[in-house]
């Protein structure tokens, strides 16, 4: 079990000259890139990875996630001032951001939402640290048989919430299956559809294949879309701010506090939930604050608490969806499984293990995260009047941009050419399945947690011997495997959903 | 027919192919052991044949394709930098980025000369000083 010790060196550890540089260096570039409408946290986070290699292991890990929740708060910008989401979970704060813009208060509106995502933020941390410890003890007491009734339980809820159906999901499951088996076996050690190339003897690279999915895809997309869009169309300008009408008092913000609450208590469930994400959250948190509230007519017209729901709910989600990847090494979302991605770069294993061999790591990293809050809170302060110049960069440049970080970035990080032409293939992948409905969500984590499935498949057959009436020798095996074949009967095609909630 | 059921039927023929040819040609094949190294790509081929069959049954337009002029401008883009990521090594990457991305500005609608000379020269020497000096990567 950990010690004091181990908990204070980690923390003092998130306290170096070299990680609070970079924490501030990870939120500024999470708020700058949430701020262009069309540059996702995910591209972010995608193209930074390979950036990362020639750090040490916190540092990294800190950067990222300090990209991620910098991310959440610049989202908000382009949503307030051009009613245009920089960022998917930043759509429902331009509901009542928008109108507060229009009104001349697009500054107080941004404040509004960097205050209310700095707790949902902080809060989230907490609730992380709190209960990751106990549920990281519970989950080292599963075995095998347990780890992959778990693991089908995850994939089936990832598969039904994300995506255009269940069934497509589970696809993309498949295919995940499938790429993660290429190099070598874990059973005999002999290598698996290498086709002789000895590159891929070590598997498909996570990271070249995740940068094609998720951030060429979207590049080359936006490339085509520039291209047959009709001559003339362009961005609104920002919002002039109005000096004297932009200020928030602390009183102002306390005036929300139980809707701030709520729609914390509301992220930080949806986020422990693999599959869910920060739109569904902010959503979620909006409409139920909407139908809680004495007037709800005045939600939509410019309402403070319209942005207090969503935004306090979808920061919760950056804090609570590392519940289920640090605890079971289960990432819920894209950005989760491209830290997972980030972590193996660097010799971590995420797992219940992590906080038995890595506790002074685990600790440091969870002082970043507070650090992150904190400098979240500074850089938006002063930077939010800066981030709403960025919100009309012209697209082209940037979009080239990306498309040059990533390129440089893989030929480093990817293997060369080679790695160059498998990022290049996988966004060709990512786009036939974007086009026909299969989640690139399902298909990321089922890749990540292929080795570990396949692992703990092969251990289960050893230890059963084949029989698997072994498996009545474990309940909880049962009670998720139960739970699995609900998720199938709740989320299947049968049931009509809520486009809205795909691609959280 | 609905889309969503061409990929039904896709899918079994893709599954069918790995079990029948795709698996058993690449990946070592051994009787009478478990676990055996075929069985967890064997798992993603019958999910690929038990799920397309559901597809194939339950099937229904859930997506639309975009025209064929931005699917063509799509795969023109990707030949493009596949190109220059296959010239990377031979030519050098300013050499071969500096084309690109005024191809690409070009590709993408761009007409304003100052706009194609800034975005193909400055970005790229700009990603190319950053690598080079900042993080002590040489670039081919």
């Amino acid at each position: 079990m950990l010690d004091l010790t181990t908990i204070i060196a980690g923390i003092g550890d998130a306290f170096t000259l070299t990680n609070l540089i970079y924490i501030l260096l990870g939120v500024m570039l999470g708020q700058i890139v949430g701020a262009i409408p069309g540059l996702s946290i995910l591209m972010a986070l995608a193209i930074a990875i390979p950036l990362t290699y020639s750090l040490d292991t916190l540092t990294a890990i800190s950067f990222l996630i300090s990209i991620n929740k910098g991310g959440t708060v610049g989202g908000a910008v382009p949503s307030i001032l051009l009613n245009t989401p920089g960022t998917p979970e930043s759509a429902a704060t331009a509901l009542d951001g928008y109108p507060m813009a229009k009104k001349g208060q697009g500054g107080k509106a941004m404040k509004y939402s960097l205050y209310y995502s700095v707790f949902g933020d902080i809060s989230s941390d907490i609730v992380l640290i709190t209960v990751s410890v106990p549920l990281a003890a519970v989950a080292l007491k599963m075995g095998p048989i347990e780890i992959t009734a778990l693991m089908i339980l995850a994939f089936t809820v990832i598969s039904g919430l994300v995506g255009a159906s269940l069934i497509k999901g589970l696809m993309s499951v498949a295919l995940g299956f499938l790429l993660a088996s290429v190099g070598i076996d874990p059973a005999l050690g002999s290598a698996r559809f290498t086709f002789g190339y000895i590159e891929l003897l070590d598997g498909m690279p996570l990271a070249a294949m995740a940068v094609g999915m998720l951030a060429v895809t979207e590049i080359f997309l936006r490339f085509s879309e520039f291209a047959t869009a009709p001559r003339g169309s362009n961005l609104d300008r920002a919002q002039s701010f109005e000096p004297g009408e932009q200020s928030v008092t602390f009183k102002e913000v306390w005036a929300n506090r139980f809707v701030a609450l709520r729609a914390f208590a509301i992220g930080t469930v949806i986020g422990a939930i693999p599959g869910l994400g920060s739109t569904t959250a902010g959503f979620l948190s909006y409409s139920i604050s909407k139908q809680a509230a004495k007037d709800p007519e005045s939600f939509g017209t410019g309402d403070p608490r319209g942005i207090a729901a969503s935004e306090a709910a979808n920061s919760a989600v950056v804090g609570a969806n590392l519940i289920p990847l640090l605890t079971l090494g289960i990432p819920g979302n894209i950005a989760a499984a491209l830290l997972v991605s980030a972590f193996i770069i660097h010799g971590v294993q995420p797992g219940p293990l992590l906080f038995e061999r890595q506790g002074q790591l685990i600790y440091g990293l969870f002082g970043a995260m507070l650090v992150a809050n904190f400098a979240n809170l500074l850089v938006g302060q002063f930077g939010m009047r800066f981030w709403s110049m960025v919100v009309s960069a012209p697209a082209r440049v940037v979009y080239s941009g990306a498309l040059l970080l990533c390129v440089t970035g893989m030929y480093f990080a990817g293997g060369g050419v080679f790695g160059l032409v498998i990022m290049l293939g996988s966004a060709v992948v990512g786009y036939i399945m974007r086009l026909t409905g299969f989640s690139t969500i399902a298909f990321i984590v089922a890749f990540v947690l292929t080795p570990q499935l396949e692992r703990s498949i092969n251990q289960t057959i050893l230890l059963s011997d084949g029989d698997p009436m072994e498996l009545l020798q474990h309940p909880i095996a049962i009670v998720l495997l139960l739970a699995s074949v609900c998720a199938v009967y709740f989320l299947g095609p049968w049931k009509k959903k809520d486009p809205g909630v795909a691609g959280a | 027919m609905a889309l969503d059921r061409i990929i039904g039927g896709m899918a079994i023929a893709f599954g069918a192919f790995l079990l029948l040819y795709g698996i058993p040609a690449n990946v070592r094949m051994v009787s009478g052991m478990m676990p055996y190294p075929a069985l967890f790509p064997q798992i993603g081929a019958w999910m690929f044949i038990v799920l397309g069959a559901i597809q194939l049954g339950l099937g229904r337009d859930s997506f639309e394709f975009p025209g064929i002029r931005q699917f063509g401008v799509f795969l023109g883009v990707v030949g493009l930098t596949l190109l220059a990521v296959l010239g990377l090594e031979r030519f050098g990457y300013l050499t071969v980025m500096i084309p690109l991305l005024a191809a690409l500005a070009l590709v993408s609608g761009e007409r304003r000369w100052p706009w194609i000379a800034g975005i193909a020269l400055g970005l790229p020497l700009c990603v190319w000083a950053l690598f080079e000096f900042v993080l002590q990567r040489g670039l081919p």
